[in-house]
């Protein structure tokens, strides 16, 4: 012990003070790479989430203009975009529902999803469908020949139920977006208003 | 003339003496200052060398500390302005359809109808509020303004199904205005604003 306590060599003092050292950069480069890592992870979130609002904008712009008249349509491809064609996920989901639409997509077991909502009224199957749902419903397919006698907050309801389902959505393939018109009876005369379709 | 000679000679004496000492100083202080630089380079003793990878280390940590709490600032600044980032092109896109309805206009011309906008803004409009509203999905809580130019008139339509606290002032919101012309009656038609004003829900 006595030769212990009178070594002055002081090799304790530097070999404790080269452990903290090697402790304190392992863990200054683990938070490094941790937040490189954050920074990836953050740029695949990021393009899900702008094909999410590229996709919200197409459906809306669809939606947007006239009240009343023919319908109209366009369409959209996820494959046709630079940013869908340079995600770094294997598979992406897409779904749509009346309410919004859902990329979903993983990478390294952790899942990705991107969702935004629509600002008119979505249903997510084709216009043949709808007509004849609307005659199961209310007896007339709400054409401009047969339009619907009923209360708006009835039609919109039942709308709203349909449009609950989610469909999914092929990426490689074309997605139709189609404005079409809801024709409603009431004492008042003849009104109209506008559903997006979203079909493949 | 004896008295001025003996003045003359003081104050050279003097001059020449404060001249000296003051040259003494600035050599030494020159010296001085060039021994302890020498003596800086030459300096074997080590007060700082054993620490030196520890204040670099803590210099890193620091740097690293500084970087992440600047990128998170930036990060939370972004946050806090995405709700206006992202939904000002739907609220411009939703105040030009707005603008457009044949519900806010009058019959005989492309203007807003005052009197529609009266009955739409009103109690009895209930219906008509109904069917301006039915073309659009309920994930998007907003509500219309318009208003005249000379701000004399000014009418606010809500849709019906919303509670009452939901356009609370304090809540985060934005808008989006378009030109309209209001037709006040058939004489007289004035330029105003149709604004869209988009609150923050969970949605968005």
């Amino acid at each position: 012990v006595r030769k212990f306590t009178d070594d002055n060599s002081a090799w304790a003092d530097f070999l404790i003070s080269k452990a903290a050292l090697i402790l304190a950069s392992i863990i200054l480069f683990a938070a490094l790479f941790h937040l490189i890592a954050g920074f990836e992870e953050l740029e695949k979130q990021e393009q899900l989430d702008f094909l999410a609002r590229d996709f919200k904008t197409a459906v809306d712009k669809a939606g947007a203009g006239n009240f009343q008249g023919a319908s109209q349509g366009a369409s959209y491809c996820f494959n046709e975009k630079e940013v869908f064609r340079a995600l770094q996920f294997d598979d992406v989901k897409i779904c749509v529902s009346g309410e919004y639409v859902c990329l979903k997509a993983e990478s390294n077991g952790r899942n990705f999803s991107a969702v935004r909502p629509f600002a008119f009224r979505i249903l997510p199957f084709e216009d043949s469908l709808l007509k004849e749902k609307l005659r199961t419903r209310f007896g007339t397919d709400g054409s401009e020949e047969a339009p619907i006698k009923a209360n708006y907050s009835e039609i919109e309801a039942f709308l709203q139920v349909l449009g609950t389902e989610e469909a999914v959505l092929d990426p490689e393939e074309k997605i139709s977006l189609k404005k079409e018109f809801v024709y409603v009876k009431d004492e008042k005369g003849v009104s109209t208003f506008g559903c997006i379709l979203i079909y493949q | 003339m004896k008295r001025g000679f003996l003045l003359l000679a003081v104050f050279s004496f003097i001059s020449n003496s404060i001249s000296n000492s003051i040259s003494n100083l600035l050599e030494s202080a020159k010296k001085s200052v060039k021994t302890n630089f020498i003596l800086m380079f030459r300096d074997e003793i080590g007060v700082l060398e054993p620490q030196a990878d520890l204040l670099s280390l803590a210099l890193g940590v620091i740097g690293f500390v500084v970087l992440a709490a600047l990128m998170s600032q930036v990060y939370l600044g972004y946050e806090d302005r995405s709700f206006a980032l992202e939904n000002y092109d739907s609220a411009s896109l939703l105040a030009e359809t707005l603008a457009g309805a044949p519900a806010l206009k009058a019959e005989s011309s492309n203007m807003l109808s005052a009197s529609a906008l009266d009955r739409l803004s009103g109690h009895e409009g209930i219906k008509e509020r109904e069917q301006l509203f039915a073309a659009f999905s309920g994930n998007y809580l907003f509500l219309v303004e318009i208003r005249t130019g000379d701000e004399r008139w000014k009418w606010r339509i809500e849709p019906n199904n919303v509670d009452s606290g939901s356009f609370k002032e304090g809540r985060e919101k934005l808008a989006a205005s378009v030109p309209v012309v209001i037709e006040l009656n058939p004489a007289e038609s004035v330029p105003g604003t149709l604004t869209v004003v988009l609150y923050k829900t969970g949605w968005n």
